[in-house]
């Protein structure tokens, strides 16, 4: 439902004027309608133009790619790339190892992170504040330095080269829960008191009533802790020790020599490894709807 | 007064006591991983800045605050430090005011605005190291296409990556690419939050498009932009992975940020000990103007 | 607190060591780790009374891959009673991971290590000497050229043994020699600088390369400018800088020179963009190691590999070692011996070549039939001995190079200072740091 477009109708009175005037309104309407397409439309492809390159390249043999003059359309179209892949990386248990490792964060993640950022947000607890702020100074801290202390810890729990290694440490996150504390505090506390007062508890609440109300944030949040974990390079090579525990990015990065890049190859597994997160994003797509409306509250 | 001893009265009574209870309880789990997996090894990493930290023989000699005396007059240091904020005001401005456009355009009911999200948002969900790569070799200016398809329409071409003047600009233009579809889809959801109610409300009260926009959508959006802008300054100050693949902070350190320069200190010249003080140093920045933020922007208040 | 074999001493641990403390947090995420299960698909330790398992890791990506992931198969197939487990990932997280991983006992076996390491590994206890590899039945030291068998080594034992030995080596592009008027590649210093010049063009929208240089991700170039003329970068007992000596500037003045007035190269080039210049046509010259010429033959370049055109102080090129180096904590010297002697025998050197290009190390294969499978591993052969080792044994390798001399050279390469004033800051540098 567009709401920001919507102009407000002028009194309808019988004469060719006030008609004239809905006529010029709508092609007014629909001049601006057209324009917002096509300016969305060309800033689409400059923000895609990349990715066409890279699934060009993808279909195009090794040779072809480092060409003077440049050329992003083959010559020889190919899927040579494609079927190496999977004799030079053990793409499928890569693959099956990030679908573990990111799908485990981002369920565990949405769950923790919620119930703490509801608790920041709606409850009144002392050191509620001061607690929320620490956990935003978290994210200040940049990753790189704490990997040491943080791998001494893994293997002091004897997690080294596991799944819970892998996944614990990520189970929550300060960027969740400050995300999603920003969007409870928006909505209504209407729905809650009523809810109290019918004798409903926190949790109830929390799962029922303000849980259903969030879904764009909750489904823009689970695309962001599956895309970020999925794409994640360095903590998971650092945790694993062998091969068969690595996930996708140490596999791609199987491409990059030290001296040569494999281009096409490289494009190739990219592209492969997007599909499920752009599978990801389209379904999260469907949640992205408006949210309550105040009618649902009973005076 | 009688409401006052009823408040205390209140405050003291069963459900209440339950209440906080619960709120602990909520925040219990979330915390524990936490504290043993982020705040102790910061905890640690502030204790390594005092120390002498050899990352090879994983050995600690303490020596005060001689990090940060020599950290204050590290030119490579200040020279990091004024490159990543140039790159954070380059970024976030610009980076931010697109994405809420983009955010306001793709709410309007658009035929295939999926697939424009989808498109906005393809640059973040890629990963950083092959899109780095990907970049580098678009912009190459002998043999990138960039450069080639600018040359032939006569337009001037840079040496982008391999000038010390123009790497910064590339980095920060590749940094708002990055990052545009992630702030748009933030802004979207909070946009989706606003309820319909309020537009209606408005119209009927006969307000405009900019009207509706400045007094209904920004407040409304506030939480949601701060959330957007705090995080956005964040991450632009803690710029790692694009620039280390693009450019490793060349040339000439033009565009070495503050955290690619902590990674060659901790990392290659295996000073752990001087990198846990920059990291410190970063953090302290951060804590302040974040601070600034929250208070300026009045993280609390909700309209 | 745990203290592990080899540590340094006279050093405090670090404190998070503990065992105790970390066990009473622990007990708080047990509900986590329970839930989740520590179990994990990927225990390699072989279980098997029979085959010793050692892990290797390296960071052969990229074209290389194959090749090496082959020979180990090889290995594998031929040794029941070894086994050898690798992974390969990227240098970068190779080197964070090592000495994180080393030290906790997690680490590997055997690693494969750019020969710069050696020095400052050996020195921190993480890797053990291994000069009985070299003893009877192991392998023969004196196939092995004198500039490489110097890096092997610290403190007077063996560290390391051989991987791959790539030398740089001069490619050349035929048909723009022609189009030129040149018929054969420079042999001498002096005709070499002539003709990068003459084969540099910048008009008209047409940019070409007389002699493309890369500073930086690649085996150093510009040293082979300042050995070639008779110049250095470092004494011969690594005290004292040389850099900043009347000869080494000389070089350096004269090859920046010609990279700021003719243009012969873009400066700060890295070695990836360097190749990539020779591959699309671009530039006429480029000094580079074997790993380049599957790419530039499938191009359709024209083109020929030369050694280093011959200056007063030649013939010399540059050349990078990648070494097997056995971690301290490893108990397995016996089994790490056989391997690395296999790894080094003719039918093994034999099969890299061909498959990957690395010129083989021992100097007794040069006449070998069955290398010219491969046309460029005998030409790249021929650059071996004359390979020297940038800053070989230095123990402040990263810091020297990264910090020091790439930043002067990059300043000079850009106008921004003289070769004779950057280099003499450069010297003055290193004299605190060597």
């Amino acid at each position: 439902m567009s709401t920001k477009m919507r102009v407000a109708q002028p009194a309808v009175s019988p004469g060719s004027t006030a008609s004239h005037a809905r006529t010029r309104a709508r092609k007014r309407r629909l001049v601006g309608h057209i324009l917002l397409y096509l300016g969305v439309a060309i800033a689409s492809l400059v923000m895609i133009f990349p990715f066409i390159w890279m699934l060009l390249t993808s279909l195009k043999p090794e040779s072809e790619v480092v060409r003077y003059p440049p050329q992003i359309w083959p010559h020889v179209w190919t899927l040579v790339s494609y079927a190496n892949i999977w004799s030079r990386v053990p793409f499928a248990r890569f693959f099956l190892n990030t679908v573990i490792f990111a799908g485990g964060v981002t369920c565990i993640s949405l769950f923790l992170d919620s119930l703490t950022a509801y608790a920041v947000a709606r409850l009144r607890f002392p050191g509620r504040d001061a607690i929320f702020l620490g956990i935003l100074a978290l994210l200040m801290v940049p990753f790189q330095v704490t990997l040491v202390p943080l791998f001494n810890l893994i293997f002091q729990f004897g997690w080294l080269n596991t799944y819970a290694g892998l996944i614990v440490p990520r189970a929550t996150n300060a960027f969740g829960i400050f995300m999603l504390r920003q969007f409870f505090i928006t909505v209504p506390t209407e729905l809650d008191e009523a809810a109290r007062m019918d004798g409903a508890n926190e949790f109830t609440i929390y799962w029922r009533i303000i849980l259903p109300l969030s879904k764009s944030a909750l489904a823009t949040l689970a695309v962001f802790h599956f895309m970020y974990n999925w794409n994640d390079f360095l903590w998971p090579l650092i945790i694993t020790t062998s091969t068969d525990m690595e996930t996708l990015p140490a596999g791609l990065a199987l491409f990059m020599g030290q001296h040569v890049i494999e281009y096409s190859l490289l494009c190739a597994g990219a592209a492969l490894a997007l599909a499920p997160l752009i599978i990801a994003f389209f379904a999260a797509q469907r949640y992205f709807v408006q949210g309550i409306t105040l009618g649902a509250v009973k005076e | 007064m009688s409401t006052m001893i009823g408040a205390r009265r209140r405050r003291l009574s069963g459900p209440h006591i339950r209440r906080i209870l619960v709120g602990y309880l909520f925040i219990l789990p979330s915390l524990s991983v936490l504290a043993l997996f982020v705040v102790w090894p910061i905890i640690q990493t502030i204790w390594m800045s005092f120390n002498n930290v050899d990352f090879l023989n994983q050995s600690s000699a303490w020596v005060g605050a001689d990090n940060y005396r020599q950290l204050a007059s590290d030119s490579r240091f200040w020279n990091a430090l004024r490159n990543t904020a140039f790159y954070t005001l380059g970024v976030v401005p610009i980076g931010l005011a697109l994405s809420l456009l983009a955010a306001l355009a793709l709410a309007e009911p658009l035929r295939g605005r999926s697939l424009f999200r989808a498109a906005f948002f393809l640059p973040v969900v890629s990963s950083f190291a092959v899109v780095a790569i990907v970049w580098q070799f678009l912009l190459n200016q002998d043999i990138g296409i960039l450069a080639y398809w600018s040359r032939i329409l006569g337009l001037p071409s840079a040496a982008w990556l391999n000038s010390t003047v123009w790497a910064l600009p590339a980095v920060i233009i590749v940094g708002i690419w990055k990052g545009l579809g992630f702030n748009m889809v933030i802004l979207l959801a909070g946009l989706m939050g606003i309820s319909d109610t309020y537009y209606e409300a408005a119209s009927i009260d006969g307000a405009g498009a900019f009207t509706r926009f400045f007094q209904i959508t920004l407040p409304m959006l506030r939480p949601t932009a701060l959330f957007v802008l705090v995080m956005a300054i964040i991450g632009s100050f803690q710029v790692f992975d694009q620039v280390y693949v693009m450019t490793r902070g060349g040339p000439l350190f033009s565009t070495e940020t503050i955290v690619t320069y902590m990674y060659h200190q901790g990392f290659e010249l295996y000073q752990m000990g001087y990198a846990s003080a920059i990291a410190v140093v970063l953090f302290v920045i951060l804590l302040v103007v974040t601070f600034f933020q929250l208070r300026f922007l009045r993280y609390n208040d909700v309209d | 607190m745990k203290s592990l074999p080899g540590s340094p001493t006279a050093r405090r641990r670090l404190p998070w060591a503990t065992g105790e403390f970390v066990r009473a947090i622990s007990a708080v995420s047990l509900l986590g780790g329970v839930l989740l299960g520590s179990g994990s698909l990927g225990d390699t330790a072989a279980r098997a009374a029979t085959p010793v398992t050692l892990t290797f890791w390296n960071g052969f990506t990229g074209p290389d891959e194959a090749a090496v992931v082959a020979l180990v198969k090889q290995f594998n197939a031929s040794h029941a009673d070894i086994q050898i487990s690798m992974t390969i990932e990227p240098w970068d997280t190779l080197l964070q991971k090592l000495p994180l991983s080393l030290r906790v006992g997690k680490g590997p076996d055997i690693s494969g290590l750019s020969n710069q390491y050696v020095p400052q590994y050996a020195q921190a206890g993480l890797i053990q000497p291994i000069d009985s590899v070299y003893g009877s039945g192991g392998i023969d030291q004196n196939v092995i050229p004198n500039g490489v068998r110097q890096v092997l080594q610290y403190g007077g034992h063996y560290y390391a043994a051989p991987m791959t030995v790539d030398p740089i080596m001069m490619y050349w592009n035929k048909t723009l020699f022609q189009k030129a008027g040149l018929s054969h590649a420079p042999t001498t210093l002096s005709e070499w600088q002539a003709d990068a010049v003459k084969l540099s063009k910048h008009a008209n929208g047409v940019d070409q390369y007389g002699l493309a240089v890369a500073d930086n991700n690649t085996i150093p170039n510009w040293p082979i400018f300042i050995w070639d003329n008779g110049g250095d970068i470092i004494s011969a007992n690594g005290k004292q800088p040389l850099i900043g000596r009347p000869k080494a500037v000389a070089a350096v003045s004269q090859w920046a020179n010609l990279m700021i007035k003719d243009r012969i190269s873009p400066p700060a080039l890295s070695g990836a963009d360097d190749d990539k210049l020779f591959q699309t046509g671009k530039a006429a010259m480029e000094m580079t190691g074997p790993w380049a010429t599957t790419g530039f033959t499938q191009a359709g370049i024209k083109y020929d590999v030369a050694m280093v055109p011959k200056g007063p102080g030649g013939p010399v090129t540059a050349g990078n070692a990648d070494v097997l180096v056995l971690s301290k904590s490893s108990s397995n010297l016996a089994q790490a011996k056989v391997f690395m002697t296999w790894w080094n025998s003719k039918s093994a050197e034999e099969y890299l070549a061909i498959h990957s290009g690395h010129p083989p190390v021992r100097t007794d294969m040069t006449n070998d039939p069955k290398l010219s499978a491969n046309p460029w591993v005998h030409k790249f052969a021929v650059g071996t001995p004359y390979a020297r080792f940038y800053l070989g044994n230095i123990k402040n390798y990263a810091q020297i190079d990264a910090d020091v001399i790439t930043p002067a050279l990059q300043s000079i390469e850009f106008g921004k200072q003289s070769a004779a004033a950057a280099l003499s800051a450069a010297s003055s540098k290193m004299t605190k740091l060597l």
